[in-house]
């Protein structure tokens, strides 16, 4: 079924319903840690059966009930006419003032993003698929050459910028013309991707660089998958040693709970955690001075980790206990306290050769 | 030695009115300045709608119309009396009088030599002083030099007018001008004036004060002309002393009393102890009345009659054996014309027959005697065999309640409540008096109150004092408010919610003499809060019935906000067309309607079983 054959057939269906006198409602999937599972087998992230109606006659449901169907009219003009936007566009262009009160359609933003999620999960389609894509986010480097819309791009030639990884990498916008690398490293942070660009690791090292510049978006997620996928290159994932990079780490490999929908399109169950790990002290003798003494939210959330069946690794709990044990965490710049350089030519070249990863 | 004692008890006569009463003010109500206006009021109040009832009752009994009760209660300020000083010294006094003023400065009385629209002039010797009005406000000079002035005390004339009974012209100075400490005191009958010291403490008060005498002006009927006669009272001899007599040929009512009393006070205009809120609080208890006030300032405010309805007129009883104490019996002794202690219990007291009398008299174990010659402790085991026996309830049919219906009109039109709900329970019996509770309350609308206001009655009357050791004040904080889906603080109300409750009784148990407080017997509580309970019940499913309501209409409110953004989504998803769909979606939420009040019926249902499954429990 066509992707607008699906997007009608919500608007059919409630009025189906009302036509025939009944409380309309929109069936959808459950997007919570009570609706998802770890399948041991193909180790991602993966939704379970839950869904939950939405109705309009329910106050609680009313307004959510009425933005899903606004989101969804509005999709599938974009469809009709040909043109993609942004989730931001989206946002504005659906934002009104409901007549006599004070009251808009969407109050913010991320009103609309979780409705748009809402839908991919409900027809089993990508956002981009409704034409809608986010705003870009990530950058790349590395020995390969890509065509994006048709325009072909040297990655070896990004200057100290990189290549801003567009929030849409399918097939029919991204295609790769030539890839040199042996493999991809993912590192979580903008400045550090900066500073192995400015050594060009990518060219001693012979491989790309990506970062998330943060969480990363899906089109880095999506690039990632091609990448190993398309063309088996290994995935190696730097992050801070603490509780919010080693979940940025699962969410490349086994998906995230919210898009766990996405998963199967989005995870990379063979990216191989570099580090940074609190062992890492030790081992590189890095100053304690350059450690952060965990706080409230840090224990918080390293224990909920713990948790999570994906890390449920003799090396990850080990990892999350040592962490909780000494107290402290890292950042990915403390490695500089070794020296500028340190990182890039002593840290990682170490790591990779003794293979010395966290699985 | 005898003779002494005989002397000393003649002197102690002599003085004892006066003496009693400056013992006794603050029981009377006269220790405060503010607390003296509002009892003397008070005090005229009452004796003009007992002189109201008592006509109208007569004029029923002759199968003739009743006259609608009409009060006229008016205070004026008469004098001011200021403190002149010079550098916080008091150097002399200023006194005004209407129009005549009097300066006494360095103990010297100054002459009026010059008089101005704002400006007067005075002269003693060589001195000059002079005073400068502004408006309201003035300034007192002494020879050119300002000083400070201070006010020390106002004199009021109060006026309280009926047009009840009126009194004969010769019983009018025995009325006001004799006091009868203890006349009243053994009837056992439903009155506003209970212990017969009412009205003469405050003649005593104003005499006291101000040195002036009550003036009354009276018309008993149409026929005859209406008499006034000032009075005060000899305290040495306690009997009234006539200052004067006349005809008043403009006294416009049919029948009716006119009492005058200038007193020292001060007035306060507003506040729960005001006499605004005195005639306020009256008007609601006796809603058959009209009442109409002028204040000092010339503001006349007007207490409507809300309903041409009189009370039953309250029949007096005799006293039960199982309330009796012993003074009461020992002055009943004194007073019986019965020749045997047999005659006197049948005769002087109710529910006692033949076979109970002697049946007390065995268990008493006493010789039967002219009751005359009973010795202490005889009288004594009287009274024990008196309650030891088993007795029917005195008759509950002789009191005057107002009824549920007329306190629910009163209060609404009052309070502008939007639910008022009352209860008259039926009588019961305290200690062998009768008494039988009403109460009522008031809920939202125009009350804006955040915690509940609590209007007390005995008797038709308002108690503004003494809240704390009242038994209304103890049942309502014994009521669990939370139950009733009422918020609460210390027991009392949260909310726009005024609470009335009317005790009436043959003899209503005061704390004190100031009338203000009922005495907490368990059973007087045990009636009120059940009371309570019932309207506290009615007012939840009010407040459940108008929650659903309010809510049904928010979720009509709600569907309809969304109605118009869900119409257009849905004509551009399928192509419908937006009237139609709109047609079948404003069915759709009257329908929703339906739904929302099928589950109203059934919450209510089910808070009206809860509710029986607790009166159960009670």
């Amino acid at each position: 079924m066509s992707v607008e054959k699906k997007i009608k057939g919500i608007g059919e269906n409630v009025l189906e319903q009302m036509k025939k006198g009944k409380n309309p409602y929109i069936e959808i999937p459950v997007r919570t840690l009570a609706n998802v599972e770890f399948d041991e087998k193909t180790g991602i992230i993966k939704l379970k059966g839950m869904k939950a109606k939405r109705f309009f006659l329910n106050v609680a449901h009313a307004r959510k009930f009425m933005q899903t169907l606004l989101v969804a009219a509005f999709t599938k003009g974009l469809i009709e006419q040909k043109v993609t936007t942004s989730i931001r566009d989206l946002y504005y262009a659906l934002k009104r003032t409901l007549p006599g009160t004070k009251e808009n359609t969407f109050e913010e933003q991320s009103e609309s993003d979780p409705i748009i999620e809402d839908l991919e999960v409900t027809l089993d389609v990508l956002r981009e698929e409704m034409h809608l894509n986010a705003e870009r986010k990530g950058l790349m480097v590395g020995n390969c050459t890509i065509l994006d819309a048709g325009d072909e791009i040297n990655l070896r030639k990004m200057g100290t910028g990189g290549y801003g990884v567009p929030s849409n990498v399918e097939e029919e916008m991204i295609k790769f013309k030539k890839i040199d690398a042996d493999f991809v490293l993912f590192v979580e942070k903008a400045a550090v991707f900066s500073r192995l660009n400015e050594d060009k690791f990518w060219k001693k090292h012979n491989c790309i660089l990506i970062t998330g510049e943060g969480q990363p978006s899906r089109g880095v997620r999506r690039m990632l998958y091609r990448l190993h996928n398309e063309f088996g290159l290994p995935i190696y994932v730097l992050t801070d040693a603490d509780g919010w990079g080693y979940y940025i780490y699962s969410v490349i490999k086994q998906g995230s709970i919210n898009l766990a929908h996405l998963s199967p399109k989005l995870g990379v169950p063979d990216a191989i955690f570099v580090g940074l790990t609190t062992k890492d002290v030790e081992k590189f003798k890095l100053p304690k001075n350059v450690t952060i003494k965990l706080n409230e939210m840090d224990i918080k959330r390293a224990k909920e980790l713990l948790e999570y069946p994906w890390f449920k690794s003799k090396a990850w709990q080990d990892e999350i206990n040592h962490m909780l044990k000494v107290g402290y965490k890292l950042e990915l710049e403390a490695l500089s306290s070794r020296g500028i350089k340190f990182i890039s030519e002593e840290y990682l070249p170490t790591k990779i050769k003794n293979k010395d990863f966290i699985l | 030695m005898k003779e002494i004692a005989e002397e000393m008890a003649k002197k102690h006569k002599e003085i004892s009115v006066a003496e009693f009463f400056e013992k006794n003010r603050h029981l009377l109500g006269f220790d405060l300045k503010t607390k003296a206006v509002v009892t003397c009021v008070k005090e005229a109040v009452d004796n003009a709608l007992d002189a109201c009832d008592e006509l109208n009752y007569a004029l029923l009994k002759k199968g003739k119309s009743i006259v609608p009760p009409e009060i006229y209660v008016e205070v004026k300020n008469t004098e001011e009396t200021f403190d002149v000083m010079e550098n916080t010294n008091v150097i002399g006094e200023y006194v005004k009088r209407g129009r005549e003023h009097l300066l006494v400065l360095n103990g010297k009385k100054f002459k009026l030599v010059n008089k101005k629209e704002n400006e007067l002039n005075f002269e003693i010797d060589n001195e000059k002083a002079r005073i400068i009005f502004n408006g309201e406000r003035f300034k007192i000079f002494l020879n050119n030099k300002e000083m400070q002035t201070k006010t020390r005390s106002k004199k009021y004339r109060l006026i309280v007018e009926d047009n009840g009974l009126g009194i004969v012209k010769e019983q009018i100075p025995y009325t006001f001008g004799k006091f009868l400490y203890g006349s009243k005191f053994h009837r056992l009958k439903e009155s506003r004036g209970q212990q017969g010291i009412g009205i003469h403490s405050a003649v005593l008060y104003a005499q006291l004060t101000t040195g002036k005498p009550a003036r009354i002006t009276s018309r008993i009927s149409p026929d005859k002309p209406a008499h006034v006669v000032e009075v005060m009272i000899d305290t040495v001899k306690n009997e009234p002393e006539i200052i004067s007599e006349s005809i008043d040929e403009n006294f416009k009512k049919e029948r009716g009393t006119r009492v005058e009393l200038e007193i020292e006070g001060i007035y306060i205009s507003k506040g729960k102890r005001s006499v605004y809120e005195y005639l306020k609080q009256t008007s609601i208890i006796n809603p058959y009345v009209s009442i109409k006030f002028k204040d000092p300032d010339g503001n006349v405010f007007e207490f409507k009659r809300k309903t041409n309805e009189i009370p039953k007129e309250p029949r007096e009883i005799k006293p039960h054996p199982h309330g009796i104490e012993l003074g009461i019996l020992k002055r009943m002794i004194k007073k019986t014309t019965s020749r045997s202690i047999y005659g006197f219990l049948m005769n002087e007291f109710c529910k006692i027959g033949p076979s109970s009398a002697k049946q007390i008299i065995k268990i008493a174990a006493i010789k039967e005697k002219n009751p005359k010659e009973l010795e202490i402790h005889e009288i004594e085991s009287l009274l024990k065999a008196m309650q030891r026996v088993k007795l029917a309830r005195p008759p509950l049919d002789c009191l005057s309640p107002i009824g549920q219906e007329n306190i629910e009109k009163s209060l609404k039109d009052e309070t502008g409540a939007e639910f008022v709900c009352a209860l008259t329970r039926e009588p019961n019996v305290y200690r062998g008096m009768p008494f039988q509770v009403e109460a009522a309350i008031a809920y939202g609308g125009k009350i804006t109150l955040e915690k509940a206001e609590i209007l007390r009655f005995a008797n038709k009357i308002p108690l503004l004092y003494d809240a704390s050791s009242c038994a209304i004040l103890k049942a309502i904080q014994s009521v669990h408010w939370k139950n009733y889906n009422i918020e609460e603080l210390n027991g009392i109300p949260l909310g726009p919610i005024v609470i009335l409750v009317h005790f009436a009784s043959v003899w209503v148990p005061y704390t004190s003499e100031g009338k203000s407080a009922i005495a907490s017997y368990p059973i007087i509580i045990k009636e009120i809060k059940l009371a309570l309970q019932e309207i506290a019940r009615k007012l939840k499913l009010y407040l459940s019935k108008r929650y659903y309501a309010q809510r049904r209409k928010e979720r009509i409110l709600t569907f309809m906000k969304y109605g118009e953004e869900v119409t257009q989504a849905l004509s551009e998803l399928t192509g419908e067309k937006k009237d139609e769909i709109k047609k079948i979606l404003d069915k759709l939420i009257k329908k929703s309607n339906d739904i929302v009040e099928m589950e109203e019926i059934k919450e209510t249902n089910k808070i009206e079983g809860e509710e029986n499954e607790r009166r159960e429990e009670d």
